[in-house]
C-alpha cells in the first residue's frame, strides 16, 4: 500500500513538473528575452574590387608622422544583389542580405563566447569575430600599431596627437564613420568604461576637419596609439549604441567590421552575415557561426567530425592528431603572446632570501615544464618574459636547471637535512612552499605539480594550492602560477612594468604587484621611459629592467603560451595572428 | 522484518536466535551465486589494493618524470605512464583508497544523519516528524549530483567538499526507509512490553528498534555505495573534486581527454576501475538483499 | 480540503525562504571577491586596479552588509529578476529559461529512448526466465548500471563521429546532434528500468489472478499482453520520478561533454567560474519547482483518492 501511493506520487510529480518546466519557461522568456529579430541591417552588396588592399599596410612608426600606405578603400560600385538601401533599419526587418547560394558560411569553434558585443565591456569577442575594428591594430610580427581605421598618428608635442581618419567607412547601420563619430566614440568608451579611461588619460579629443582629429592627453602618452588597439577602444557609433539601450547593442548595427552580428546567445553562439559595404572589400563568405565549445578536446573533436571548420585555441597534442588527419591541419603564428609565469611572493618569509630563490629558480627545470605546455621548439623558455618579436635581449637571460647548485645555495643559506627526513631544515624549521595556481588555465596545475616534485628532489618541500585566482592578493602562497597576455598595446615597458607595479609611462593600466617586489633601480629604468617614444629606445630600456627581474629573481618566467588553430584544408586565405585579439578577417574563405 | 536482525547474523536479546547451521547455510547461497560471488571477489580485492597501496613496492603515484611521458607498458611500468610520466598502474591502485575511502566517508556521513532524522522522526512522531519528512520530501525530488554541483560549486572544489556535498544530500532515501521501520517496529508487541516494563525511549530506541535497522542499513549501503563512487567521479571529472596530484579514477580520466586518441588506455584505465568498482558493489548489494527479507527491496526501491 | 490546501501553501514561502537564505549564506562565505571575478572576465589577462573594484562592489550592491544583501536579492527575485551573471551579465532568469529547453529536450529522449528498449528487454527477460535471452539482458542492464555514462560518451564519439562520420560531435539544433548524447545518457536508465520491469513482471506472472487467466485457457501472449503488462508496468511508471532525478544529474557530464546548451552545463560552468548569481538562481529555480510539483501533486492524489483525505500522504 505505502509502495504504491509513493508510485503514484512519483508519477504524478513527474507529470507535474514535465508541465511547470515549461511554463516557467513561457514565463521566463515573456519576462526577460530581449526584443525579438536581431537580424542585422540590410547591407547592400558592393560587388567591388575584390581585390582590395589587406587592411593592414605599413607600420606606424612613431615620433614621425604614423602614414598608412594609401590603402584604397574600395568605392561602391556596381551594386550587384537587389538589397534594400544601407541606412536606417526598417521596422520589419528584413532578413539577411539575400543569401547567394555560392557563398558558404563559415562554422567556427571558440573558448568563450562570455562578455558582451559592446567593446566597452571588454571587446574581445566582437574583436576576435572581426565585427568591430579600433584606430589601430596590432602588427602580427612586431606588436607595433599598424593604422586600420585610422590612416595615420602624428605627435605634435608630447601632449597632443593628430590622428588621420580613413575616409569610406561605415558602420553597420549605414551612418558613415567621421571625425565626429570617432570623438563620440572615443568619449563614449571613457564615460563608460573606467579603465580605458585610465589607460588613455585622455585630457580633450577636438574635431579638426571631417577626417582628422586632435587628442590631448594629461600626461605624456608616447604609445597612445597602440593603447587605442586595446579591443575595450574598439569604434563604435555612438549615438546609435546608445540609443539602443542597454543589452541591445546588437541591434545598433554600431560597428565597422566585415562581419555583421545577427544573433548573440552568450556562452552558445554568435552568428554573423557578411558586411558587403565593408571598406576592405567584399568577404568572401557569407557569414561567421561562432559556436562556443568550452572544453578544449570538445573542440578538437568537433574539428575531427567535421561540425565545424575552424578550431580556436587548440592544445599542443591535439595539434599532433590534427595535423595526422588528411582533411586538417593545425595552424599557429609561432609567436606566443600570453606569458606563464610564478609571481615570487616577496612577503613571506620563505623566499624573502635571496638565495632560497635562486635555489627555487635552479632546482625547476622550467625547459621541461615549458614543453609540456607548450608546443615542442618553441624556444619561449629563452625569451624570458616577453616575446623576442616585442623585446628581444640577448644578453638577458634566464638562470637553467642546475639542482645541484640549487643544493649549494640552500647550504649556504643554512639549509640542510638536519633530521634526515628528505627535506632541508634550520633551526629545527622545515623549508616548506606553497605552490599556487588557479584552474581556468590548463597550464598552472601542470606547472605546480612538475615543480612540487622538483623542488623535492633538491629538498625542498612544497604544496600545491590550486585556488580561486583572486587568493593572488592573500598571502597564502609563496610562488603562484599566473597566465597573462603580454603584448598589450605592443609596447615591451607597458608589458614588464605590469607585473612589477610599476607604470610604464604613467598610463599602466590596473599595474600590479603581487609579489610585492620593490626595486629602486628597476622602478627608476622604467620611469626613464615616461616621454620616450623611438621604439628602439624603449626595447633597450625594456632589456635593462628584464635584467633587473632576472637577477633578483622577481618572478620566475616558464613560457609563452600560443595560440594554435586547427583549420579544416577547406579554409582559404586563413592567417593566423599571434596575439588573442583577430582571428577572423574579412580575407578568409571556404572551399566547397 | 522482524528476522532481519537475525538474518544478517545480530544476536537480539530477548529473542531466540535462528539455528546456527541455517545462519550458515544462508551465507554459503549467497556465494553460490555466481554474480554475488564475482561481487564479493571483486570488492574484496579493491578492499585490499586500497588497504596494501601505501606499503606496496608500487612506484610513488604522484613522483613524476617528465621524459618518461606518456610511456606505453612495459616491465618498468606494467600499464606505461601519464602525461606527466606518474606510473598509471600504481595510480589506479592507490585511485582504489582515494575513492573507497571518500565513498566511504560519504556513506558514513549520510548513513549517520539518515540514522538519527529517521529514528528520532518514526519514533517520536509528531510535528518535528512532520516538518523532517517535508524537508526531505523536498530533496528527495532533487536531482542530488546538481544539488551537490552546487554546494561544491560555493565551498570551492576539491574532494573534502565533494564528499561534503554528496553525504549532504544524500541521506534523505534512506532516513525515509528508516522511519518506515522504525514506525513499523515502535507497534510491535516487544515494544510496547518493553515500555510497558518502564523501559526509558532511549533504552527502546537504542536496545529494540536501532538492532532492527541495522539489516536494511547494510542492504541500502551496499546499494549505494556504487552510485555515490559514479557521483564522485563524475564531480571530478567536472574538475570539482579531488585535485592534483590525488590519484582519482574521475581525475585521472578527466587529465586523460587530452591524450584521448594518442594514449586511449589512460581513459579507459579508469573508466574500466570505476565499473569494476560499482559492478562489484552493485553485484554484492544484489545478493545481500536478496538474501535478506524481500520487504527492503520494496522500501529500497 | 480547503484547509489543507491553505495549510500547505503557507508553508510554501517559509520554505523556499529558508532554502534561498542557506543558498545565499553559503555563496556568501565562498572565497573570492565577486568584483574582481567581473572585473577579470570582462578583461582577461589584466590586473583590476583597486579604483575598479571599489566601484564594482559599489555596482554590484556588495558593500552593504550581507542581510541587507539578502533582502535585496529576495525582493527582486520575487519580482522575477535574479539578478545578472557575473560572467555573461544577463540576466539569470533569462537564462534559466532559454536553458531549460535544451535540457528537458534531451531527458525527455533519453527517458523515451530508455523506455522504448527497456519495456521489451524487461518482458523478453521475466518471460524467458533463466534462459539465454534473459541471461544476456540481465548482463546488460548490470554493465550499463555500472558503466560510467562519461567514458561511453567518448567512445560513441570516438565511433560514430570522429571515425564513420555518421552523427555530429557536439552541438544543439538539428535531430542528429541529439543521437550520441540522448544514447550516452539513457543508458543508466534503460539498465534501471529494465531491471524493475523484468522483477515487476516476474512478481504478476505469479500472481492469482494470472494463474486464473491461464486456467481459463487464454494464449501465454494474451495473458501478458492483457494482464500482466498493464500492473507490471506500474511500477516502472512509479519510478520514473525517481530515474528523471537521475537523468537530470547525469545530464549535467554528458551536456557537458557534448556542448549541450542546458541547465547542466550551465550549472557546471557557474560552478567552475563562481558564477554565484547563476548558482543561486539556479538552485532556487530548482527549488520551485520541486515545490510546486510536490503540493500538485499532493492535492491532485487527495482529490483522486477519498482515503487519503484524512491523513497524511506519501508516507
Amino acid at each position: 500500500m505505502e509502495g504504491e501511493q509513493e508510485m503514484l506520487r512519483r508519477m504524478a510529480i513527474t507529470l507535474v513538473a514535465a508541465l511547470a518546466l515549461p511554463v516557467a519557461v513561457a514565463c521566463g522568456e515573456r519576462d526577460d528575452s530581449p526584443p525579438a529579430a536581431a537580424t542585422p541591417a540590410p547591407v547592400t552588396a558592393a560587388a567591388a574590387a575584390s581585390t582590395a588592399a589587406p587592411p593592414t599596410p605599413a607600420a606606424v612608426t612613431t615620433s614621425a608622422p604614423v602614414t598608412a600606405a594609401a590603402t584604397t578603400p574600395p568605392t561602391a560600385a556596381a551594386t550587384a544583389s537587389p538589397s534594400p538601401s544601407p541606412t536606417a533599419r526598417t521596422a520589419e526587418q528584413p532578413a539577411a542580405p539575400a543569401a547567394d547560394a555560392a557563398r558558404p558560411t563559415l562554422k567556427a569553434g571558440v573558448i568563450w563566447l562570455d562578455s558582451p558585443l559592446d567593446p566597452v565591456q571588454g571587446g574581445w569577442v566582437a574583436s576576435q569575430s572581426g565585427m568591430s575594428e579600433n584606430l589601430f591594430r596590432l602588427s602580427p610580427t612586431n606588436f607595433s600599431p599598424l593604422p586600420w581605421l585610422a590612416m595615420e598618428a602624428t605627435d605634435v608635442d608630447p601632449l597632443t596627437w593628430r590622428i588621420k581618419l580613413r575616409s569610406g567607412v561605415k558602420f553597420h547601420n549605414g551612418a558613415v564613420m567621421d571625425a565626429e563619430a570617432v570623438k563620440a566614440s572615443l568619449e563614449r568608451t571613457i564615460r563608460l568604461s573606467e579603465a580605458s579611461a585610465e589607460a588613455l588619460g585622455l585630457d580633450s579629443i577636438a574635431v579638426n576637419d571631417e577626417q582628422t582629429i586632435t587628442i590631448t592627453t594629461m600626461e605624456p602618452r608616447p604609445t597612445l596609439p597602440g593603447l587605442l588597439a586595446g579591443p575595450a577602444v574598439a569604434i563604435t557609433d555612438a549615438a546609435a549604441a546608445d540609443a539602443a539601450g542597454e543589452g541591445n547593442f546588437l541591434q545598433a548595427g554600431a560597428l565597422t567590421g566585415p562581419y555583421i552580428p545577427t544573433e548573440y546567445i552568450q556562452k552558445e553562439r554568435l552568428s554573423s552575415v557578411a558586411n558587403d559595404d565593408y571598406w576592405g572589400g567584399v568577404p568572401p563568405l557569407a557569414g561567421i557561426e561562432h559556436l562556443a565549445i568550452p572544453d578544449i578536446n570538445s573542440r578538437e573533436l568537433a574539428l575531427q567530425a567535421g561540425d565545424i571548420d575552424v578550431a580556436v585555441n587548440i592544445s599542443p597534442e591535439g595539434a599532433q592528431t590534427i595535423d595526422a588527419h588528411p582533411d586538417l591541419a593545425s595552424r599557429t603564428a609561432g609567436i606566443g603572446t600570453a606569458a606563464v609565469i610564478w609571481w615570487v611572493n616577496f612577503e613571506r618569509p620563505a623566499l624573502s632570501d635571496p638565495l632560497v630563490r635562486q635555489a627555487v629558480s635552479l632546482a625547476i627545470d622550467r625547459e621541461s615544464i615549458a614543453g609540456l605546455i607548450a608546443p615542442a621548439g618553441s624556444g619561449s623558455f629563452a625569451e624570458l618574459l616577453l616575446p623576442d618579436a616585442l623585446a628581444s635581449c640577448p644578453g638577458v637571460s634566464a638562470p637553467g636547471y642546475e639542482p645541484a647548485q640549487a643544493r649549494d645555495l640552500l647550504a649556504q643559506a643554512g639549509y640542510v637535512d638536519s633530521d634526515d627526513d628528505g627535506f632541508v631544515d634550520k633551526d629545527g624549521e622545515p623549508l616548506e612552499i606553497v605552490i599556487g595556481g588557479y584552474p581556468e588555465r590548463f597550464q598552472l596545475p601542470i606547472m605546480a605539480e612538475a615543480a612540487q616534485a622538483m623542488l623535492a628532489d633538491v629538498g625542498i618541500k612544497a604544496k600545491v594550492l590550486i585556488t580561486e585566482w583572486s587568493v593572488v592578493k592573500e598571502p597564502a602562497w609563496d610562488l603562484f602560477g599566473w597566465y597573462n597576455n603580454v603584448v598589450e598595446a605592443g609596447d615591451p615597458i607597458q608589458n614588464i612594468g605590469k607585473f612589477v607595479g610599476v607604470s610604464a609611462d604613467a598610463s599602466g593600466s590596473g599595474a600590479n604587484n603581487y609579489g610585492h617586489f620593490h626595486s629602486a633601480e628597476l622602478e627608476g629604468i622604467i620611469s626613464s621611459a615616461a616621454e620616450v617614444a623611438d621604439t628602439q629606445q624603449r626595447q633597450e630600456i625594456a632589456c635593462r629592467a628584464l635584467d633587473v627581474v632576472a637577477s633578483e629573481t622577481a618572478l620566475l618566467p616558464v613560457a609563452h603560451a600560443y595560440l594554435i588553430y586547427g583549420v579544416n584544408e577547406r579554409v582559404t586565405d586563413f592567417d593566423p595572428h599571434p596575439a588573442n585579439l583577430y582571428f577572423f578577417d574579412h580575407r578568409i574563405g571556404l572551399r566547397s | 522484518m522482524t528476522m532481519t536482525a537475525e538474518r544478517v547474523g545480530v544476536r537480539l536479546p530477548r529473542r531466540p536466535a535462528i539455528a546456527e547451521p541455517r545462519r550458515r547455510g544462508r551465507w554459503h547461497a549467497l556465494l553460490r551465486e555466481p554474480g554475488t560471488a564475482l561481487g564479493l571477489i571483486l570488492v574484496v580485492s579493491l578492499l585490499l589494493a586500497g588497504l596494501v597501496a601505501p606499503w606496496s613496492p608500487l612506484a610513488d603515484p604522484t613522483e613524476i618524470n617528465l621524459r618518461e611521458r606518456l610511456r606505453s607498458p612495459s616491465p618498468e611500468h606494467l600499464l606505461g605512464t601519464d602525461h606527466m610520466g606518474r606510473d598509471t598502474f600504481s595510480r589506479l591502485v592507490h585511485g582504489a583508497r582515494a575513492t573507497l575511502l571518500a565513498a566511504a566517508a560519504t556513506l558514513v556521513l549520510s548513513m549517520t544523519i539518515a540514522v538519527t532524522v529517521g529514528l528520532l522522526s518514526g519514533y517520536y512522531g509528531g510535528w518535528p516528524d512532520t516538518a523532517l519528512m517535508w524537508v526531505v520530501d523536498l530533496l528527495l525530488a532533487f536531482p542530488s549530483l546538481i544539488l551537490a554541483l552546487a554546494v561544491a560549486g560555493a565551498l570551492g572544489p576539491g574532494l573534502l567538499n565533494v564528499l561534503l556535498a554528496v553525504g549532504a544530500v544524500w541521506w534523505v532515501g534512506h532516513a525515509r526507509i528508516i522511519r518506515g521501520i522504525t514506525l513499523g517496529e515502535r507497534e510491535m508487541a516487544y515494544v510496547t512490553a518493553a515500555r510497558a516494563s518502564g523501559a526509558s525511549d532511549r533504552r527502546i530506541i537504542l536496545r529494540h528498534i536501532a538492532p532492527n535497522i541495522l539489516g536494511p542499513i547494510v542492504v541500502l549501503a551496499s546499494l549505494d555505495i556504487g552510485w555515490i563512487i559514479l557521483g564522485i567521479a563524475g564531480l571530478s571529472f567536472l574538475g570539482l573534486g579531488a585535485q592534483p596530484p590525488t590519484p582519482e579514477w574521475g581525475a585521472m580520466l578527466s587529465d586523460a581527454r587530452p591524450h584521448l586518441q594518442t594514449a586511449p588506455h589512460l581513459i579507459l584505465l579508469p573508466g574500466a576501475a570505476i565499473f569494476l568498482a560499482v559492478l562489484g558493489f552493485n553485484l554484492l548489494g544484489d545478493g545481500l538483499r536478496d538474501l535478506l527479507d524481500p520487504r527492503i527491496r520494496r522500501l529500497a526501491r | 480540503m480547503g484547509a489543507y490546501v491553505v495549510r500547505r501553501l503557507a508553508t510554501l514561502p517559509l520554505l523556499l525562504l529558508g532554502i534561498s537564505a542557506v543558498s545565499f549564506a553559503l555563496l556568501s562565505v565562498a572565497p573570492g571577491d565577486p568584483a574582481e571575478i567581473v572585473l577579470h572576465q570582462r578583461n582577461p589577462g589584466q590586473m583590476p586596479s583597486p579604483a575598479a573594484v571599489t566601484a564594482m562592489r559599489a555596482e554590484l550592491g556588495l558593500d552593504a552588509p550581507l542581510p541587507a544583501q539578502y533582502v535585496r536579492w529576495m525582493s527582486r527575485a520575487l519580482a522575477g529578476d535574479m539578478g545578472r551573471s557575473y560572467v555573461t551579465e544577463q540576466p539569470v532568469a533569462a537564462q534559466l529559461a532559454r536553458r531549460t529547453v535544451p535540457t528537458v529536450v534531451l531527458t525527455v529522449a533519453a527517458l523515451g529512448l530508455a523506455l522504448v528498449l527497456a519495456v521489451p528487454m524487461g518482458i523478453l527477460s521475466a518471460r524467458r526466465r533463466g534462459g539465454a535471452g534473459d541471461a544476456i539482458v540481465r548482463l546488460a542492464a548490470l554493465v550499463g548500471s555500472a558503466a560510467p555514462s562519461y567514458a561511453l560518451a567518448f567512445g560513441l564519439i570516438i565511433l560514430f563521429a570522429v571515425k564513420l562520420s555518421w552523427l555530429p560531435a557536439v552541438g544543439y539544433g538539428s535531430a542528429a546532434q541529439m543521437v550520441l548524447p540522448a544514447i550516452a545518457l539513457s543508458l543508466a536508465p534503460m539498465a534501471q528500468l529494465t531491471r524493475l520491469i523484468r522483477a515487476s513482471v516476474l512478481d504478476v506472472l505469479g500472481q492469482d489472478y494470472i494463474r486464473t487467466a491461464r486456467a481459463k485457457g487464454l494464449s501465454e501472449q494474451m495473458v501478458v499482453m492483457k494482464h500482466a503488462l498493464r500492473n507490471a508496468l506500474l511500477p516502472a511508471i512509479g519510478a520514473t520520478g525517481v530515474i528523471l532525478a537521475h537523468l537530470l544529474g547525469g545530464a549535467v557530464i554528458i551536456e557537458t561533454i557534448f556542448t549541450w546548451p542546458g541547465l547542466g552545463q550551465l550549472i557546471v560552468g557557474a560552478a567552475l567560474t563562481r558564477d554565484y548569481p547563476v548558482v543561486q538562481g539556479f538552485v532556487t529555480y530548482l527549488a520551485v519547482i520541486v515545490l510546486l510539483a510536490n503540493l500538485a501533486t499532493d492535492i491532485a492524489l487527495r482529490v483522486a483518492d477519498p482515503r487519503l483525505r484524512y491523513e497524511r500522504v506519501g508516507v
